[in-house]
């Protein structure tokens, strides 16, 4: 995996397994996604009821 | 040696005749020999592929679409060997092992009996790897598959030990015609060399490993030549008849770091299996061919789940997440109503019914894979490890897609394996049920078929019954 150089200090540059969709909100504004993080909260993990949309195969919480 | 079929005599008697000279018939020839038993080993094609060869594997098939049967399989020394992928992987213990929810996928025989011959079977194959599974989470594991490299051709690695193994006579074109049989026992084998010559051929056992279609062809014209003498209980005989649907059900976005670059590969575990009522499934990730398909697959997600969608999107650019596609080759359910039967319409040039295929999926079987992907995408998901998107065929109960894979080529069922003659056509040791004598070797004999790729199995199989013949 690589990284930008350009990720300021304090962002998450060493993410590691299951990184992406365990950013903080803190890491979702330094890898300059402002428009978003404000309101997109970090992708959730864990046991949530299991939804089908489109096909997806989606967390009941990937659609609040 | 390897000779022509003409120079066959009427006068010897061998141990073991044995027709057929794929995975199948050339192992069981190849440790026949080794232990000193004489052997004559039947190829009705010849040393190298040919047109006029393949014709007598011509046939029709009707039901979900299947390849062309000349196509799929190969009548020449060595036989489908000749063009194999290479995939191997043991049968699973739950394949063997009733289920009350498909009551004809099980074994009357246990994987522990085939485990000791798993070290021979790789180094007949060449395989490298280990098959180490690993549990990811509850339900689900990452599997693994070994590979034959290079792809073993059994007519080029063996050619020398047929060449020279005293106990050994390979006859080539020499195309089986008929079986003999007189009060339980099969006293010879009819063959035809290609001067159309018959030679009787005598031997004190005889086993058909003609393949995972022919063996049913020819067990049921030679039946019904003999008037039902050679397989007296032949209700099941052609059916059960098996390949592993093999289609592309999907897409994922996966973070990199869980996902190698690598063609991976998946499945539940069998307690997970038994309490969704499903058959075995393998599902496969591999990159996407064509560029990385993330951005497209993103805003396909931002449709369904916008702010996870979109926040995928922008990460794109930083490589935190691959696009994949998602495939599986799963296990069939044995039904009686996918099966072989006799085209006495067309005939090949010595005068046998070609083979009608008549494939017949189950709703069991789109429910396998629906059910399967659904676990793997909601594990996906709760791990933090990306999002499944299933094909909408998947998701709906068909129809089949026409334009995939289909299957795997390989040829299960037919002649299945089973504990009483009623309810199939060879013993657990592989012997027709109504011979003393006969036996059968190869995929036919498989009573279900997992979801794995069939040689490495037919090669275990074969040398524990070259134990029993021994």
């Amino acid at each position: 995996m690589t990284y930008r150089p350009t990720i300021p200090a304090g962002a998450p540059v060493r993410l590691g397994r299951r990184a992406l969709f365990r950013l903080t909100a803190a890491g979702l504004a330094a890898l300059s996604l402002a428009a978003l993080a404000p309101a997109a909260p970090a992708p959730p993990v864990g046991g949530g009821r299991i939804v089908i949309r489109d096909g997806w195969v989606l967390l009941e919480e990937d659609l609040a | 040696m390897i000779l022509p079929a003409e120079a066959l005599t009427d006068d010897r008697v061998f141990d073991v005749c044995i027709a057929g000279s794929g995975p199948a018939g050339m192992t069981l020839a190849l440790t026949l020999a080794e232990r000193g038993r004489s052997v004559l080993l039947l190829e009705a094609g010849g040393a190298e592929f040919s047109a006029n060869s393949q014709d007598f594997y011509s046939g029709e098939s009707t039901g979900d679409p299947y390849f062309d049967l000349d196509v799929t399989r190969l009548r020449q020394l060595g036989g489908s060997s000749n063009h194999w992928g290479g995939w191997c992987r043991p049968f699973d213990a739950i394949d063997f092992e009733p289920k009350a929810y498909s009551p004809e996928a099980h074994w009357p025989i246990a994987r522990a009996d085939l485990d000791p011959y798993l070290k021979r079977a790789r180094a007949i194959l060449d395989i490298d790897g280990d098959f180490a599974d690993k549990l990811l989470g509850t339900g689900v594991q990452r599997i693994g598959f070994g590979f034959s490299r290079p792809v073993t051709r059994f007519s080029e690695k063996y050619r020398e030990t047929l060449e020279i193994s005293p106990a050994l006579l390979v006859a080539l074109d020499a195309a089986l015609v008929g079986v003999a049989t007189e009060g339980g026992r099969v006293t010879h084998f009819r063959v035809r060399d290609s001067g159309r010559r018959v030679h009787t051929v005598s031997a004190g056992r005889f086993v058909l490993a003609c393949g995972g279609i022919e063996n049913s062809r020819l067990l049921l014209h030679f039946n019904a030549e003999t008037g039902g003498r050679l397989v007296p209980e032949a209700a099941t005989l052609g059916r059960y008849w098996m390949d592993h649907p093999h289609f592309t059900i999907g897409e994922a976005l996966a973070t990199s770091s869980d996902f190698s670059e690598n063609r991976e590969f998946f499945a539940l575990t069998p307690k997970r299996m038994r309490e969704l009522g499903v058959l075995n499934c393998g599902l496969r990730l591999e990159p996407l061919r064509r560029g990385s398909g993330v951005r497209k697959l993103a805003r396909d997600l931002a449709c369904a789940a916008p702010r996870l969608g979109e926040w995928v999107y922008e990460q794109s650019g930083r490589q935190l997440v691959c696009s994949r596609v998602l495939r599986a080759a799963w296990e069939q359910e044995p039904n009686p109503d996918s099966r072989i039967t006799l085209n006495t319409d067309r005939r090949d040039v010595l005068g046998i019914p070609l083979a009608l295929l008549h494939w017949q999926k189950t709703t069991r079987d789109i429910e396998t894979v629906r059910k399967t992907a659904v676990e793997f995408g909601a594990h996906i998901a709760r791990a933090g490890q990306g999002r499944v998107r299933l094909h909408d065929w998947v998701l709906e109960n068909g129809p089949w897609p026409e334009n995939d894979e289909i299957g795997g080529h390989h040829h299960m069922g037919g002649t299945r394996m089973s504990s009483t003659p009623e309810r199939g056509i060879v013993t657990p040791d592989l012997r027709l049920w109504g011979q003393e004598n006969m036996y059968v070797a190869g995929s036919s004999v498989f009573p279900s078929g997992g979801h794995a790729n069939p040689t490495l199995t037919i090669v275990q199989l074969t040398l524990r019954l070259a134990d029993h013949l021994s």
